[in-house]
């Protein structure tokens, strides 16, 4: 079922607040607020689609609302019309000085504030559906374009499932100047917009550490110092942290030499001795401690092993019960598919997190990578 | 998940009763930012019942540590246990947090100077600022 756009309406006049409620909660989920303060608070745990509200109010009028929103990251941009007594012209000039959408004088017909609303609505969702197809495009790769990579030897495949229009899971994959190719994997946690705008400060970063010092040849261990400087040197990213693994496929080479900042274990499949081995993180995720260490280790990987690499979408998917995926369902899982090629092996993997988690919507993005040699 | 605090001999201690997972956090963050949003503060996190950890709990205590440290003060965290040390250990962060086995340990690493110092500072912000039960 599709979701359904949600308004916030801030009110104070209850009977005002019961007809639009009324008139709008047949299209849409509708959250209220009863003033500017209470608008706040609520806007600290939902991202409305719109929102709707009157000026004069008690505590914190409409006015003070608009301007607190514009002056914060993650609000400033959000849609918002006024529907108010007030109607001179001095009164609407001061709420479009604000940068409101819309301005509707009460009464209000219900045909026309319908149509308002989906207006509104409409030009919001294509500005948004741009700037997130923008930032898949520029910062994040959501799959292989159903191909195997092919990276020195080594055959990789990838799949995110994004919980929402926009990833908090990433890959990227590159070539180095001495024709190693790295391979990136990455959770950034938070959750709303903040934590998507974050995304493109974050690819910022790691465009700067990664493109330029590993390109030409840095070390894995020396680049994930150098982006964990930066992030804890940034107090704007104090409630958002990040995972990071990264692989490194040298030429000529069956070692695959990884570093990891806090991400999950990467499940090696050994075909010789038919076990997973899980291959611990050996550094803290990224932000939190400005004098971390991370530690390379080196993987021989034999002609049938598969390494796999998830992000924590996969062993936090609950199903109807509550109960979590976990860890040794992913292992029984991978024994299970181990002798199947990256690419079903991954369809596989993802496939039998999505038959457990049933009905269950998604709370996180799900990313599965498998690589093999060839 | 319940947060409740008491103070011991000027360490704020905050325990927290029951899973740390993404709804817990949503219905606690205030708290939790109203924990963290005093300047200075030297606490403990008290994890002893705690049964279940995901990223979610993992980014609150992140938070609460990150903005502690950058208004100059501490936290130290007691009594990790089953899942969620298992999960301390895969986010790395046996090796980037304080972590005590027991909070005695924990109180026991603040100097006796400091634990002085902070005393009466915490417990006006504290009292006044936070709806912890």
């Amino acid at each position: 079922m599709m979701k359904r756009e949600n308004i916030l309406i801030v009110e104070d006049d209850p009977h005002f607040m019961k007809l639009l409620e009324y008139n709008l909660g047949k299209h849409y989920q509708v959250t209220k607020a009863v003033n500017g303060v209470q608008a706040l608070e609520l806007l600290e745990k939902i991202v409305p689609d719109l929102i709707i509200s009157d000026i004069m109010m008690p505590e914190m009028d409409g006015y003070t609302l608009k301007e607190t929103l514009r002056t914060k990251t993650g609000t400033d941009a959000m849609p918002f019309m006024f529907i108010t007594a007030m109607g001179t012209s001095n009164d609407r000039q001061k709420g479009f000085a604000l940068g409101i959408d819309d301005y509707l004088v009460k009464p209000v017909e219900r045909e026309t504030l319908l149509t308002r609303v989906r207006q509104i609505l409409d030009r919001a969702k294509i500005y948004k559906q741009s700037f997130f197809e923008d930032l898949k495009t520029d910062y994040v790769r959501q799959d292989c374009g159903g191909k195997i990579l092919t990276c020195n030897g080594f055959n990789l495949y990838f799949r995110i499932l994004p919980a929402d229009v926009a990833s908090g899971d990433y890959v990227e994959v590159f070539t180095c100047m001495d024709g190693a190719s790295i391979v990136l994997m990455g959770d950034i946690a938070g959750k709303g917009l903040k934590a998507k705008y974050f995304s493109s400060t974050y690819w910022a970063y790691m465009k700067t550490v990664f493109h330029v010092y590993l390109k030409n040849g840095g070390s894995l261990a020396d680049g994930l110092i150098q982006l964990n400087e930066l992030l804890c040197d940034d107090p704007s990213l104090e409630d958002i942290f990040t995972t990071l693994i990264c692989l490194k496929l040298g030429k000529d080479s069956s070692q695959i030499v990884s570093v990891s900042a806090g991400h999950l274990p990467v499940l090696w499949w050994s075909a010789s001795e038919k076990t997973v081995n899980l291959l611990e993180a050996r550094g803290p995720l990224l932000g939190l401690d400005e004098e971390a260490v991370f530690p390379e280790t080196e993987t021989p990987i034999g002609p049938d092993d598969r390494l796999i690499i998830t992000s924590d979408g996969v062993i936090e998917a609950t199903n109807m019960d509550g109960t979590l995926y976990g860890m040794e369902r992913l292992q029984e899982s991978v024994i299970r598919n181990s002798s199947l090629a990256p690419e079903a092996l991954t369809q596989a993997l993802l496939d039998d997190v999505s038959k457990f988690r049933c009905l269950t919507p998604a709370g996180d993005d799900v990313t599965v990578m498998v690589i093999s040699r060839f | 998940m319940d947060i409740s605090r008491k103070i011991s001999d000027g360490i704020s201690i905050i325990m927290i009763k029951g899973n740390m997972s993404a709804d817990a956090i949503e219905h606690t963050r205030k708290e939790i930012e109203a924990i963290a949003a005093v300047d200075g503060i030297e606490l403990v996190l008290d994890l002893k019942e705690v049964e279940f950890i995901d990223s979610a709990g993992i980014g609150a205590i992140v938070y609460m540590v990150k903005r502690c440290r950058r208004s100059g003060g501490s936290v130290k965290i007691a009594n990790v246990q089953g899942q969620v040390r298992d999960v301390f250990r895969m986010a790395g962060l046996d090796k980037a947090l304080e972590i005590y086995p027991s909070m005695d340990s924990a109180l026991e690493s603040y100097p006796e100077h400091k634990r002085d110092m902070v005393t009466g500072h915490m417990d006006g912000h504290i009292e006044k600022g936070l709806p912890l039960s």
